[in-house]
């Protein structure tokens, strides 16, 4: 009998290493990348104000962009090279992202703002570019990764040269 | 009849093989964690290329290096969650067909010490040896190892083709269709490799067969001054193995060389075509480029695994083919359902109109009927082939009569349980075999249970007790293989202490005494002869002087009983006897003899 228990133990010890660690690994990755902030690159024609003292960028974003940016999301950009002025690099807080109402086939407005607002050189370029439209790439960073990397992407189906510039493979910040 | 079995292995029939469901059923949880292992392990391989293009089309691309690591870790994990799964996949089926081999060597063995003499007489001892020690464990691998042969193939091509699918349907169609031609390589080398295997195996057996019968017969090759030829016919077969080793070993070189021409080929074209979707055309990324690469590298792995199953599987059926030979070998010697145990034999024995042969077309024993009246001393006499051992088969119940039954203390040999009425019958041969062990072992053989004090009665009884304590150790000498350090009329001593040492109701002496000296001879059979009816003692041999004072003789001639009656009796027939007695003793003796 004591023989016999030790083999049943040894047979369920045997079934439990067989599956567990599988599935512990398996879950561990899920787990993994549904913590994983993903970095989601985007392009936008902003528009840069100076509202009483704080900057605020107003771009559109198209319905496929939508999902890359919530309000209070953190966008990344830097403003170009321009003027003797060097590149500079901002982040943004999303305040506000309101339903388009123009047929344009822009589907999103969005307002952001600049912070913190130390840096000397960035304000200059902003009040720089006050009002006028630029086109920027920026990227944030959501919790879509599962969704994202286990969705076929737009890339296998467009190309990379119409999303992100072909085999340079993207202009990402 | 009791015909040779046949050896000849059959065609393979699933009907057959579900014979064999029981062993396989009883690791099925065993079966299902494998099962488990290789679809999760299968799914680790599969996202390995998926995580490739994910590291070029996000992390290197986005410049995510936050995803770079996490894919890295990813990576990593999912190599260690498919080498783990594949090493406890292994582990499984190791506990599982080692398992299952123990309790397949039981069963065999079983089977085989169960099937009659006629088996035996028909195959080599080598060729058991072999089904035993690599057929059984072959057996139990293949079944231990169900899944991972039979199913693991299929997940190994089913995963790389759905991540293409997922990938990019059109070449999932490119990959099926050439798929065909990978298949065709695989089985045309497969099968011609697999053929020679056979060869190979069949021929090992056959050397090993021979190797084993040739070392056991080391006295007459010695005999006889055939050492250098029975070396030089081994070494001769050690050539040809070699031979078929090279043959195996250039239908590998061509079928490495083939198959690189063929990959080369085809992933060179695949790479072009790849490349000129990315650069010219630009709707392929560089990672699912990559991952395109990798499926479809698993895939023709993949594919080259299936398209071998089928022969794969042929040939893991070979060993169990052999096996289920053995199986399926009908035990015409078996005990009913309702058997009756013997208890304590009285001793009496008869064949009533008894008929066998060991073969349809001849005969051996016509309508033989006879009566051992229990505690009595019964010689069976006549010439070489006439069927005296064949009787003492029969009584043994080592084969059944084709006609006719035998009968112990009135009742039919066939209701009676075997294994307790063997237990009171003692047998000894002409040719005594004895284990490699010590004279006193060799004694005990016949009771486990035996005191040393009986063992040395049991000698003594035999006209062994002298010669055994002539030796410098005296029961505990060792006796070498087969008895060879003892001469044939030593080991026939310690035949009969054997039989003895078991205390039999029945003892048969078949020629035992055939290489003593006629004194000794007399000595052991007087010493045997039943008193108080304890004994039935029934002795074949030439020498009619050492029967002439059994309580009966049975003349056998042409198959049957010719004469019965006590020595005097015979000789004053002037029968069969009584030539056999003047050939023996000479006519002028006999009638000297007589007055």
């Amino acid at each position: 009998m004591r023989g016999q228990h030790s083999n049943w133990r040894k047979r369920i010890f045997l079934l439990l290493l067989a599956i567990l660690p599988q599935l512990l690994s398996l879950a561990g990755l899920a787990g993994l990348f549904w913590m994983l902030r993903l970095k989601e690159v985007f392009t936008a024609n902003i528009v840069p104000q100076v509202e009483s003292g704080k900057i605020i960028l107003h771009f559109d974003l198209t319905e496929m962009d939508r999902p890359k940016i919530e309000v209070g999301s953190i966008i990344h950009g830097a403003f170009p090279e321009r003027a003797n002025r060097p590149s500079a690099e901002f982040q943004a807080k999303v305040i506000d992202i309101q339903k388009s109402t123009s047929t344009s086939g822009i589907a999103w407005k969005v307002e952001a703002e600049i912070q913190p607002l130390k840096n000397h050189q960035l304000i200059l370029s902003a009040k720089a570019l006050d009002f006028q439209p630029i086109t920027l790439t920026m990227w944030s960073r959501t919790r879509r990764a599962l969704t994202v990397l286990l969705t076929r992407d737009d890339y296998s189906k467009k190309g990379l040269q119409g999303v992100m510039g072909g085999m340079k493979m993207g202009n990402a910040p | 009849m009791s015909s040779a079995p046949s050896a000849v292995t059959k065609r393979p029939s699933l009907r057959r093989y579900l014979k064999l469901r029981h062993y396989a059923l009883r690791y099925l949880d065993i079966q299902i964690a494998m099962l488990i292992c290789s679809l999760l392990s299968g799914f680790g391989s599969m996202l390995s290329p998926y995580l490739t293009k994910l590291t070029f089309d996000f992390a290197y691309a986005n410049r995510d290096w936050q995803l770079l690591v996490a894919l890295a870790v990813a990576g990593f994990v999912m190599m260690l969650f498919s080498q783990v799964g594949s090493n406890v996949q292994q582990y499984l089926q190791l506990y599982a067909s080692q398992n299952l081999t123990f309790a397949m060597r039981a069963d065999f063995l079983r089977h085989l010490y169960s099937l009659p003499l006629s088996f035996f007489h028909a195959r080599s001892t080598g060729e058991h040896i072999y089904r035993l020690n690599s057929d059984v464990p072959g057996t139990s691998s293949f079944i231990g190892g169900i899944v991972s042969t039979l199913i693991s193939p299929f997940f190994s091509a089913i995963y790389p083709l759905l991540g293409i699918i997922w990938l990019d349907w059109r070449f999932a169609i490119v990959a099926v269709v050439a798929t065909p031609i990978f298949i065709a390589h695989s089985r045309y080398f497969g099968r011609r490799q697999r053929e020679l295997s056979r060869v190979t195996m069949a021929e090992g057996q056959r050397i090993e067969s021979e190797a084993i019968d040739r070392i056991a017969q080391i006295k007459m090759v010695k005999a006889f001054g055939h050492e250098k030829r029975e070396i030089r016919a081994y070494l001769s077969n050690q050539i040809k193995l070699i031979r078929l080793a090279y043959r195996s070993y250039w239908i590998r070189i061509w079928s490495g060389i083939s198959s690189g021409i063929i990959d080369s080929l085809f992933q060179g074209s695949l790479g072009l075509y790849l490349g000129y979707r990315v650069v010219v055309v630009g709707d392929m990324t560089v990672g699912t480029v990559i991952a395109l690469s990798m499926y479809v590298v698993q895939l023709i792995n993949a594919a080259r695994r299936l398209s071998g199953l089928y022969q794969d599987i042929l040939n893991h059926l070979v060993p169990v083919d052999r096996v289920l030979d053995i199986l399926e070998q009908d035990n015409r010697i078996k005990e009913p359902l309702n058997a009756t145990s013997p208890g304590p034999l009285q001793g009496a024995l008869a064949l009533r109109e008894v008929s066998f042969g060991y073969s349809a077309e001849n005969p051996v024993l016509k309508e033989v009927s006879l009566e051992i009246e229990p505690g009595s001393f019964v010689a069976l006499v006549g010439p070489s082939g006439i069927g005296k051992t064949t009787i003492f088969n029969l009584l043994l119940r080592l084969y059944d009569p084709d006609c006719g039954e035998v009968l112990i203390d009135g009742k039919p040999l066939k209701q009676l349980q075997l294994s307790p009425f063997r237990q009171q019958v003692g047998i000894v041969l002409q040719e005594t075999y004895l284990f490699n062990d010590t004279i006193h072992e060799n004694i005990r053989y016949g009771n486990p249970n035996a005191s040393d004090e009986e063992i040395h009665q049991a000698a003594r009884q035999a006209d062994a007790e002298e010669f055994i304590q002539s030796l410098p150790e005296g029961y505990e000498t060792k006796v070498g293989e087969s008895g060879c350090l003892l001469s044939a009329g030593q080991r026939q001593r310690i035949g009969i202490a054997r039989a003895l040492v078991r205390r039999p109701s029945i003892l048969l002496l078949d020629e035992a005494t055939a290489s003593l000296s006629s004194t000794s001879e007399a000595k052991i059979l007087e010493a045997l002869r039943p008193r108080e009816r304890e004994l039935t003692l029934v002795v074949v041999t030439h020498r009619l002087a050492a029967v002439r004072n059994a309580d009966r003789i049975f003349v056998l001639h042409e198959g049957r009983i010719a004469e019965e009656g006590t020595h005097a009796y015979l000789l004053a027939q002037e029968g069969i006897y009584r030539k056999l007695w003047d050939s023996q003793f000479g006519e002028k003796e006999t009638r000297a003899a007589e007055l």
